[in-house]
């Protein structure tokens, strides 16, 4: 039996493929229905001209009731995007991958967040306890209990 | 893991809104289906900010979050209210909508043939523009052809219900609504797989061909209990009268209705358990007054009571007709700890599986140590093996959840 996961990626994958993804959006590689992967650049006038970034995408097997697991990927050919909100390691601080997550929200609609994220930023800079967080930070961004409110995030309590 | 399964379903076809050739139709289908799963609405229930989603979806979301997933409004099951004329739209679109599906695909290729246009989605506007076009080319051929597919079209707008609508159509279309066979073989192909003349049955209100009723009456189908829909319906409603009526009021309908129902007795929600104060024993029960397993340790009990407490009253949220017996309900929960089993990737031996991945488990330590050295420097790529190290990390907590 498809899991209802599953079956809601496909679904998901079905429409991207359809009607194609939002602008400045591109599916990379969505070859199982655990990791997907996006490039993601701001288009128009923003700190961000003329980057691109690469977005991983990990689902568990009670997506959509729990949040997908997003970070941009650090490696040879993409790095984090300088930004407020978003750690050297990728990891993202955005409410609505933690206690935002609605169910009703899709892979795109992440992308779309995410981008207008990175369009209203007005100053690029990591956040300020980056290197702490980063140096203790788990693999799975999900493990982590942000705190949103304030301009700048903290992390409250690391559970990995 | 489960390479086999997602090879499955990349391959499989999944019902989607994307099948539609138009928007319109996508639109149409998009509307009939659960914003949280993408399935068609199953046992759809209204919250009180008036957005809907199916009982089991909204149900599991509840358990993390109270509110409604569109809106954030708080929520909780109390204020879920049922939908039966929704659940009634769902059914009607299920039977319909391969054919819809098909007539749509069709369409769209009549249209794209004569006029050599890519097939693809078109909006209404451009439609009705390339429509008066090849009418206006005063063409026999192609008037005949796109008479019968905008009328079609327009059936299918109305969620599959044959009844006429009202049009701003030529007479011509008009006219060939009234008069079934039309000139199209293929559409006449169409209609015969539907035989027109059909009849009720009375004794199980089935739908029967004119020509068979006789032998379907005499037949042993007509007394089985599964019927469509609309006639299951009937029959019950007559089970009901009867129960009102006392006893003899049906006296026919109601006995077969006993004897092809799932239910015994009428079914009342489970209230739900505040786990925590109770102690191992009442947590048995409780599993056990619902003559579910007790396999397994607290945790896995707590799951499976709480997954059956939906499960149950999700299935109560549907039309008595829908509803399914509590065999199918136990055979479900049984299948989702199957699948939430074979997930987890238990271990069974973790001193042997120690050893296997002993290599694998002294590289990652020698890379955490490196990483730890280095700290001006950035971490290592998180996108180099993160899933693997991902279950490992699930595997080394199960293992040690095994051990205590």
């Amino acid at each position: 039996m498809a899991s209802i996961s599953s079956r809601r990626l496909r679904k998901e994958l079905n429409e991207i493929n359809a009607e194609g993804c939002p602008c400045g959006i591109k599916l990379l590689n969505a070859d199982n229905f655990e990791t997907w992967f996006f490039s993601i650049e701001v288009l128009g006038e923003s700190l961000y001209q003329g980057e691109v970034f690469k977005l991983m995408f990990r689902f568990d097997s009670s997506y959509p009731i729990s949040s997908p697991a997003v970070q941009f990927v650090v490696g040879p050919d993409s790095q984090a995007p300088i930004h407020p909100h978003v750690y050297s390691n990728g990891h993202i601080c955005a409410s609505i991958l933690g206690n935002e997550w609605s169910p009703v929200l899709s892979v795109s609609a992440v992308c779309v967040t995410l981008q207008s994220m990175l369009a209203s930023c007005k100053a690029k800079e990591r956040p300020v306890d980056n290197d702490r967080y980063v140096r203790y930070a788990p693999d799975n961004p999900k493990k982590t209990r942000f705190h949103y409110d304030g301009k700048y995030p903290h992390i409250q309590h690391n559970i990995s | 893991m489960l390479v086999n399964n997602v090879q499955a379903l990349l391959l499989s076809d999944i019902p989607d809104p994307s099948d539609f050739p138009t928007p319109d139709l996508r639109q149409l289908d998009a509307s009939v289906r659960c914003t949280i799963c993408g399935e068609l609405y199953d046992a759809p229930v209204t919250l009180s900010c008036g957005h809907c989603f199916c009982s089991l979806c909204i149900r599991e979301h509840i358990v993390k979050e109270p509110e409604c997933p569109s809106c954030r409004k708080p929520t909780n099951e109390g204020q879920f209210r049922i939908n039966p004329a929704l659940e009634e739209v769902i059914a009607a679109w299920k039977t319909v909508r391969p054919n819809v599906l098909q007539l749509s695909k069709e369409q769209v290729e009549r249209i794209s043939q004569p006029t050599e246009t890519p097939r693809r989605p078109r909006t209404p506007s451009r439609k009705k523009r390339k429509r008066s076009l090849t009418v206006g080319s005063s063409d026999d051929d192609i008037i005949c052809v796109a008479g019968p597919s905008s009328r079609k079209i327009d059936v299918s707008r109305h969620s599959g219900s044959l009844s006429p609508s009202p049009k701003k159509n030529s007479g011509k279309s008009a006219k060939r609504k009234d008069m079934e066979p039309s000139s199209d073989p293929r559409e006449e192909e169409l209609q015969t797989e539907k035989p027109v003349s059909l009849v009720q049955c009375p004794i199980c209100d089935r739908f029967v061909e004119y020509q068979s009723i006789n032998t379907h009456m005499d037949g042993p189908e007509c007394t089985s209990a599964t019927s469509t829909p609309v006639g299951k319906r009937r029959s019950d409603a007559k089970g009901e009268w009867s129960k009102i009526l006392g006893g003899n009021g049906a006296r026919k309908g109601k006995n077969k209705q006993k004897d092809g129902s799932p239910h015994d007795g009428p079914r009342e929600r489970i209230p739900t358990a505040s786990y925590d104060v109770l102690k191992d024993k009442a947590v048995k029960d409780l599993l056990l007054s619902h003559k579910l397993s007790t396999t397994g340790d607290r945790k896995t009990w707590i799951a499976r009571h709480q997954r059956w407490v939906m499960i149950y009253n999700a299935n109560l949220d549907k039309s008595e007709v829908n509803q399914k017996s509590v065999q199918d309900l136990r055979a479900e929960l049984r299948k989702w700890e199957e699948d939430r089993r074979g997930r987890k990737n238990v271990i069974d031996d973790p001193v042997v599986y120690a050893a296997q991945h002993h290599s694998e488990f002294k590289r990652l330590i020698e890379e955490a140590r490196k990483s730890k050295d280095a700290k001006a420097a950035p971490t290592p790529a998180p996108a180099a093996a993160p899933s693997n190290q991902h279950d490992d990390d699930d595997i080394v907590f199960d293992s040690e959840e095994e051990l205590n």
